[in-house]
Formats: structure tokens, C-alpha cells, sequence
């Protein structure tokens, strides 16, 4: 079943010194056969804690690679990722699968585009799924409490079918904060709903940065929600080009 | 604390995504129980019977003419006769063994009866001591009547089938065909489950006179001390001239050896039945895991070691061939009778008892071994599930 | 392998086979009814019995019909009795029914074939025990009942074995002075067999309701 976890392997997660993380030198490079394609080059770069940062870019700029190295999600070829007081990824050492989920079901929190929710359970069993492979000292005592923060309390016994895309994006973020992450990843998550429904999903977003303090990471196409964050960063051919 | 979500509750609900996938995986698998616990049941079901018809006949050794069984065999079937005989003195000749209790002479008799179904049958007659055959014979209680009033009377003993075949109560008439002589019925006896119920006894000095078979019969039932070594006593009755021994121990030894090779058959049929069961699983689980790649990727996201999802995964594997192995397991005990009707329609020898014996404890068996396929058949769908990556899963988000 | 062959022979002698025997059928309905009616081009088989029909109070009227109570094991109250409805297309033309009566020697079986007003056109015993069975089976005795009906076994008394002089009963004739016994369990045979296809087939047509 869950099993609690404090710290992994010892060191704490909280940044020192209010950093959330540090990248430094980071490079993805991909070989296709004879080629190399260079997904992320050279990047470095500081996301403090209760930051709200955005990754802009046109296809193919590598925000996505990006942000699922921050995320933990994967390895990078060269450079160091430290989130908080601990070093993640250095000096070319990759990470075992097992090693990133300790990781990352300590620190992060994680919505995608397409919503991923599980068709058989209700909104409320969804919610509560990551409980049944890890709690974490101080997740959220009682899972209505997110629900109705979003306000899905009136929802809970639908299933995903019954649901708006607004709604169950909603369920996926309520999912994605039962287990009370350090770092909220969002890659595009309005991919896949209407204006109205994704201006509701920027609100919740800011929301939860400024009053929850949560660090937040969103990757996205859209200018106007990247505009939500407090810091917009561009990326074009694996570079940044602005912050 | 409120209300959480198991792995279990997952696993489950997982596997009500395709109902009729599921259903049909669980039916697959009901029948491959079916078959087993029947197959099992059968394997224990025939020798017990075997051994209770055994058990019945009374004696332990039966003593024979020495013959061509092959020439009897088609001698009786053709026209009733043809059976070998011994002289009566052998029966002295086996009292002197000291492990014999008692002997019980049999002389069996039958006759072409034209008047017998459409185009006339065999009407077979067996004619016993009524001294010493009810004495070995205790359990044949009677219904009405009693045994012979005399040696040589013109009396039957009918069993209850036969009785019921021809309506005789006592009282009653039977003709011997072609002898034309009239018997009358003294005795019908009370069901006992063995061949005897389809007998009619006549005594033994009857059937001789009347068949013409003087100081002559078929065979000697030989009652052996407990105590006794049975094995020493048919090796010492073999030097008697003529004879054939035939020890119950064998006859249950050969006749279950001639049921093995059908068994050895079936069971193969069976394994064969189980391993289609068991491909039915793997390629259900495995697809049901490629349909649910991403969704287990995000799961790995939220933290969900490869263990957990290995047990999930598994989960379903064992919740499948639990609810298959009880389907299947129940069937074969509301089907207990018309399987044994079908296997009496294929054998051509079988014991008059149950030949299906299930219980309870055969049952659990049968659950362990399917559950067993099941949990091996879930290794691989479960260790695919498990390697998955969050990062690959997801990586049709694109760019 | 010889003593299996032996073990086999004993066992399979004292077990010769029987056929339980429950209720009447014919032993091949579709060479049988072919045979009693070759203008047949189909049979329809009905099952019933007393007990689902009309219980006890029905059986009291059968037996004071039959002038005799019922006994034994083919004539309790749930015996399934099979009846054979004939038809030429569409059109009934006859009916079969075979019951089931102690013989003097063993278990007889009376099949009567009947026309749609209930007259006998057929008569055979499907089973018989007994030196004399093959002259009763033969078709000389058979054609005695050709044209009778249940009116007419009303004048026999199947209790005494008697008959009423003169009637058409009276003129069916023993060949085998030796099998009385199952000369009069054929006539009982008859008469049982005619009444419950008066019952079963006919709507009560002479018992009436």
C-alpha cells in the first residue's frame, strides 16, 4: 500500500536559500542512427521557490525536454539539476527509474494535456489514486479539501465520461496536489480545451501559486496563458533566447 | 482518516473497462477448471467405484476355467454358450489352503432369447450355493422374499433391476427360454448400487440340471483370511490344473491400467485446454497494458514504484483466474451427473458407483492450480507494465 | 492382457446390460410409426401423465373404468405416458400409445394404433416373455382388435376375465389355451391403453368430462 516517505535517502528536499531548483549546463542530445539531435543545449537556469515560471516556444524548441528533465522525468545527457539541497543529476550519472519516482513523488506534482484520468474510478477515486502507491508525510489529510478548492465537491461519484474537459482537468490537478508537491509541472495544460475553460485552468494555476505559494512550471504554446506566470522563459532550437 | 483507494480496488476496476474481454477471458478459464476438477474427480471417482464394485463381489480371488477368453468372449456373445468349465472338486482342492475362509461355487449360464427386444437377446442366469454365496454376500438385503428353499428348487432370486425390467414380485413366474422351464420368483432384492441388481440367481444345482452341466462351473469365489498373504495364495492356486486365478487386486490393477491410457489422453487434453486458458490471460492483460500505456506512465508519475505496478497488473491477472477457477469449479458440481453420463457413454467398462468424485478439498485443488497459471501467466503482462516509463508513455504529447 | 480379457469377461457377464425400463416408447418411432401408418409423413410425441392432468380424482375414474385398481410400478400415478399424435401433411390421422402390463412370464408391452375417432386399426405387443409369445405376437392375433373401441372393452370384465357374450370383445380369440394369463393381461392391456388415450387424445370422448 502507501508508504509514507520523510526525506529521500536523507537529504531534504526544501531549497536552501529559497532556490527550488538549479539547472546548470543542461544538454539532451538524441541519436537517430547516424545523427545527433541536440534537444537541449547548454541550458541553465534558477526557479525559486513559490515561482510561477513559463516556458514559451515555437515546436521542436525543446520546452518539452526541457521540462521533463527538470521534472525528473528523465535524464540528461551532460550538466547538473539540484532540486533543493540535492543534487539530482551530475556529472553524467543517470538515474535508475526507480530512483527518479523516489524523487519525483517527493517533490512533484504533474498535469499534461490530455488528462489521463482513469476511465473505471469516480472523480473522487481518482483523486485519491496516488494514495494507493505512496503517501507522503503531510498529504492532505482529507482529499475534499482540493475538490473543493476546484469545485468538483458536487462531482465526486461521476465518472470522467460524465465530465466536462474543463472538469476533468480540474480532477487531474486535484490528483496532481493530494500528495502536497513541492513543484507543480503543467505541460500544455489547456492542449486540449476552449478558450473559456482554459482561461478557468491560468486562474487556478495563479491561484494556487499566490495563495498555496506553490512553485509552478508550465509549458505552453498559448503567449496568453504563459503570461500568467511571473516569469516567461523562451526557448528556440534547445536555447534560451529570453527570460 | 478518509475513505483511500487500494491497488486491489484499482486492479479490479481495471478489469470492468472490457466487460465482455473480461467475461470471455473468465469463461476460458471456467472451462479449463471444469475440465481439470472433472478429469480429477474422475481419477478418483472411477477407482473408488471400482473399488466399491470390487469390494461387493464378496471374494478376493476368483477362480476360473483355464480358456481362450478371446473364443468365450465371442462364443457367449454369439450364442450364449461357449463358457469354459472346472469341475466342482476343485473346490476341495482350494479348501485345503489354509488361507482360504470359504468358497462359493457360480455356475453361469445364458441363452439366446428370441423374444427378448426386436430381434432376441442373451437372458443370462447365475446359479449360486445358497449356503455359502449370501454368506460371503451380507450386504444383499432383500426387498421381498427370501433366498432358495431348497438346493435344487426351481426358485429365483431376482435383482432389483431385473425385477423392475420384467415386474416380477414373489410369486411371480420367469421361463427359461428354450428349456421352457418355469421358475418361480421366491426373493427380489433391495437396490445395492452393484451388477448384482441386474442378476437373477438361481441355485446352483438348478442351473446345472437344467443346462445340463452336471458336477461342473464357471467359476469359485474365494473368500481370503485378512491375515492371509492373498499374493502367496494365487501363486499356490495357479498349480491347480486348468484354472485361471484372477486375483480383484488385479482385475482393479488391469482395469485401471487399460483407464489410464484413456486418462493419459484426456489429461492431455486437458493441459492443452489449460494452456489455451492460459494464452487467453496473457494476451487479455497484455492488451488491456498497451491500451493503458500512458495512463500507466502517469501512475509511475505519481509515484508508483515498478513493483506497484507489477502488482497491479498481477492483481488483475489473479482476480481473473479466482473468479474463472469458482465458475468453473461450481459447474462441474451442478454438472457432476451429465459428465458422468458422458463418460459412461465412452468407456466401455464402467463401475456401477459415481465415477465423478468432488468434494471440497478437490475443489480447493483445482482453484490452486488455476490460480497458479494465473499467476504465472501475469508475470509477463506485468513485467511489461513495469518497465514502462512515464517519459515514453507520454511522448506522443509531441513538441 | 489375458487377464484382463478374463478380469473383463467376468465382470461384463455379471453385469449384463439392462435397460431401465421407464414408461412405454416405441423401440424406433420413426420405422414403427412408418409401419403402422404408412400414409404417415410425420409424428408429433406428447408426454403426459395422470398426476398432471387430474391427480387422484382422474386415476379413481381410470380404474373404475378399467373395472380393476391400479398396481405395481409402470401404473403409479406419475408414470409419463408417451403418445404418438400421426399426421398425413397437416390432417391427424391416427394416434399410437403402448402401455406397459405384467405378463405371466415377464414385462408385456401393448401397442395399439388408433384412427382419430379412437377405433383400433393396429394392434402388436412391442415386448413378450414366454414359450407361447410368438404366436400372441403374430399378426393373426393382432387383427382381432382391428375396429374396436373403448365402448366395446366396456363389456369386458377385466377383474373375472370375462366377456359378454356376444360382444365383439368375446369374439377375439385365444390361440394358446396354455397362455390364459397373458391372453387376459393383453385384453387388460387394451382396455388400459384405450382409456388413456380416450383421456390423453380423444378429450374424453367416452369417458367423459
Amino acid at each position: 500500500m502507501s508508504r509514507p516517505e520523510n526525506n529521500i535517502r536523507g537529504a531534504e528536499v526544501s531549497g536552501q536559500d529559497g532556490i527550488a531548483l538549479e539547472a546548470k549546463n543542461l544538454r539532451k542530445v538524441y541519436h537517430r542512427g547516424s545523427e545527433d539531435i541536440v534537444a537541449v543545449d547548454d541550458i541553465s537556469l534558477t526557479v525559486r521557490n513559490g515561482e510561477f515560471v513559463s516556458f514559451i516556444g515555437p515546436s521542436g524548441s525543446g520546452k518539452t525536454t526541457l521540462i521533463n528533465i527538470l521534472g525528473c522525468l528523465d535524464n540528461p545527457t551532460s550538466g547538473t539539476l539540484t532540486i533543493g539541497k540535492r543534487e539530482v543529476f551530475a556529472n553524467c550519472k543517470g538515474l535508475s527509474e526507480s530512483d527518479l519516482t523516489r524523487i519525483r513523488r517527493q517533490v512533484f506534482g504533474y498535469i499534461f494535456q490530455k488528462f489521463y484520468l482513469v476511465p473505471t474510478l469516480t472523480v473522487y477515486e481518482n483523486v485519491v489514486l496516488p494514495f494507493a502507491f505512496f503517501e507522503k508525510t503531510g498529504a492532505v489529510a482529507d482529499p475534499m479539501e482540493p475538490l473543493r478548492f476546484l469545485g468538483l465537491d458536487k462531482r465526486t461519484g461521476h465518472r470522467p465520461s460524465e465530465l466536462s474537459g474543463g472538469e476533468m482537468q480540474r480532477v487531474a490537478i486535484a490528483r496532481a496536489l493530494v500528495n502536497k508537491p513541492e513543484i507543480l509541472l503543467a505541460d500544455e495544460p489547456t492542449g486540449n480545451l476552449d478558450t473559456k475553460r482554459s482561461e478557468e485552468i491560468g486562474q487556478i494555476l495563479t491561484s494556487l501559486n499566490q495563495k498555496e505559494g506553490l512553485t509552478i512550471l508550465l509549458v505552453t504554446h498559448n503567449p496568453a496563458l504563459a503570461r500568467i506566470a511571473q516569469r516567461t522563459i523562451e526557448l528556440r532550437d534547445g536555447r534560451i533566447v529570453s527570460s | 482518516m478518509a475513505k483511500k483507494i487500494s491497488v486491489y480496488q484499482v486492479a479490479y476496476k481495471n478489469l470492468l473497462r472490457k466487460k465482455t474481454r473480461s467475461a470471455l477471458t473468465v469463461l476460458g478459464i471456467a472451462l479449463s477448471a471444469w475440465v481439470l476438477i472433472s478429469l480429477l474427480g474422475f481419477n478418483r471417482g472411477y477407482k473408488s467405484a471400482l473399488d466399491k464394485d470390487i469390494d461387493n463381489m464378496g471374494f478376493q480371488i476368483l477362480v476360473t476355467a483355464k480358456g481362450c477368453p478371446y473364443e468365450a468372449a465371442t462364443l457367449m456373445l454369439k450364442g450364449g454358450t461357449g463358457l469354459r468349465y472346472m469341475k466342482e472338486s476343485i473346490l476341495g482342492d482350494i479348501l485345503k489352503h489354509k488361507e482360504v475362509i470359504e468358497v462359493t461355487p457360480q455356475l453361469m449360464a445364458a441363452i439366446f432369447d428370441p423374444n427378448k427386444g426386436e430381434t432376441g437377446g442373451i437372458s443370462a442366469y447365475l446359479g449360486v450355493d445358497p449356503v455359502t454365496f449370501p454368506a460371503m454376500k451380507t450386504y444383499l438385503k432383500f426387498k421381498q422374499g427370501a433366498w432358495f428353499t431348497k438346493p435344487d428348487s426351481l426358485e429365483a432370486v431376482v435383482g432389483y433391476e431385473a425385477a423392475e425390467l420384467e415386474q416380477r414380485e414373489v410369486g411371480d413366474k420367469m421361463l427359461i427360454p428354450e428349456k421352457n422351464v418355469e421358475i418361480t420368483v421366491v426373493g427380489v432384492l433391495q437396490r445395492s448400487g452393484t451388477a448384482d441388481d441386474g442378476t437373477i440367481f438361481l441355485p446352483l444345482r438348478t442351473v446345472q440340471k437344467i443346462f445340463d452341466k452336471g458336477g461342473l462351473i464357471t467359476a469359485a469365489g474365494i473368500k481370503v483370511d485378512k491375515n492371509a498373504n492373498s499374493a502367496d495364495l494365487e501363486n499356490k492356486l495357479y498349480d491347480l490344473p486348468d484354472v485361471q486365478v484372477v486375483s480383484m487386486a488385479q482385475v482393479k490393477t488391469t482395469i485401471m491400467s487399460l483407464v489410464s491410457t484413456a486418462k493419459v489422453m484426456v489429461f492431455s487434453i486437458a493441459l492443452i485446454a489449460i494452456l489455451i486458458a492460459m494464452l487467453g490471460v496473457i494476451n487479455t492483460i497484455l492488451m488491456s497494458v498497451l491500451e493503458r500505456y500512458q495512463e500507466i506512465g502517469i501512475i509511475k508519475s505519481m509515484g508508483a514504484m515498478p513493483w506497484d505496478v507489477f502488482r497491479m497488473i498481477w492483481t488483475e491477472t489473479v482476480i481473473l483466474c479466482l473468479l474463472g477457477g469458482a465458475i468453473g469449479i461450481g459447474f462441474s458440481f451442478a454438472m457432476a451427473k451429465i459428465t458422468d453420463l458422458l463418460i459412461r457413454k465412452l468407456l466401455p467398462y464402467t463401475p456401477t458407483g459415481s465415477l465423478i468424485a468432488i468434494n471440497s478439498s478437490l475443489g480447493l485443488v483445482t482453484l490452486g492450480v488455476v490460480l497458479g497459471i494465473g499467476l504465472v501467466s501475469g508475470i509477463y503482462p506485468a513485467w511489461r507494465a513495469a518497465r514502462v516509463r512515464p517519459l515514453e508513455s507520454i511522448r506522443s504529447e509531441g513538441e | 492382457m489375458r487377464n484382463a480379457i478374463v478380469a473383463l469377461l467376468v465382470l461384463v457377464l455379471l453385469t449384463l446390460p439392462l435397460r431401465a425400463a421407464v414408461g412405454c416408447d416405441l423401440n424406433d418411432p420413426d420405422r414403427d410409426v412408418k409401419r403402422l401408418f404408412p400414409e404417415s409423413t410425420g409424428y408429433k410425441t406428447l408426454y403426459v401423465s395422470v398426476a398432471r392432468q387430474g391427480g387422484e380424482a382422474l386415476l379413481k375414474r381410470i380404474e373404475a373404468r378399467l373395472g380393476d385398481p391400479f398396481k405395481g410400478l409402470y401404473e403409479t400415478i406419475d408414470v409419463p405416458y408417451t403418445m404418438y399424435q400421426i399426421f398425413k401433411g397437416k390432417d391427424l390421422i391416427g394416434f399410437i400409445h403402448g402401455v406397459n402390463q405384467k405378463g405371466r412370464f415377464g414385462g408385456i408391452q401393448v401397442f395399439l394404433a388408433l384412427d382419430p375417432q379412437g377405433v383400433i386399426r393396429g394392434f402388436y405387443f412391442q415386448k413378450m416373455t414366454g414359450q407361447y409369445a410368438k404366436v400372441l405376437r403374430g399378426e393373426d392375433f393382432g387383427k382381432q382388435f382391428v375396429g374396436l373401441s373403448l365402448p366395446d372393452f366396456d363389456k369386458y370384465d377385466v377383474a373375472a376375465g370375462k366377456a359378454e357374450p356376444g360382444s365383439k370383445v368375446a369374439a377375439i380369440k385365444n390361440p394358446v389355451p396354455e397362455a390364459e394369463e397373458d391372453f387376459r393381461s393383453a385384453l387388460r392391456a387394451a382396455k388400459k391403453n384405450l382409456i388413456l388415450c380416450d383421456i390423453f387424445l380423444l378429450d374424453f370422448k367416452h369417458m367423459g368430462k
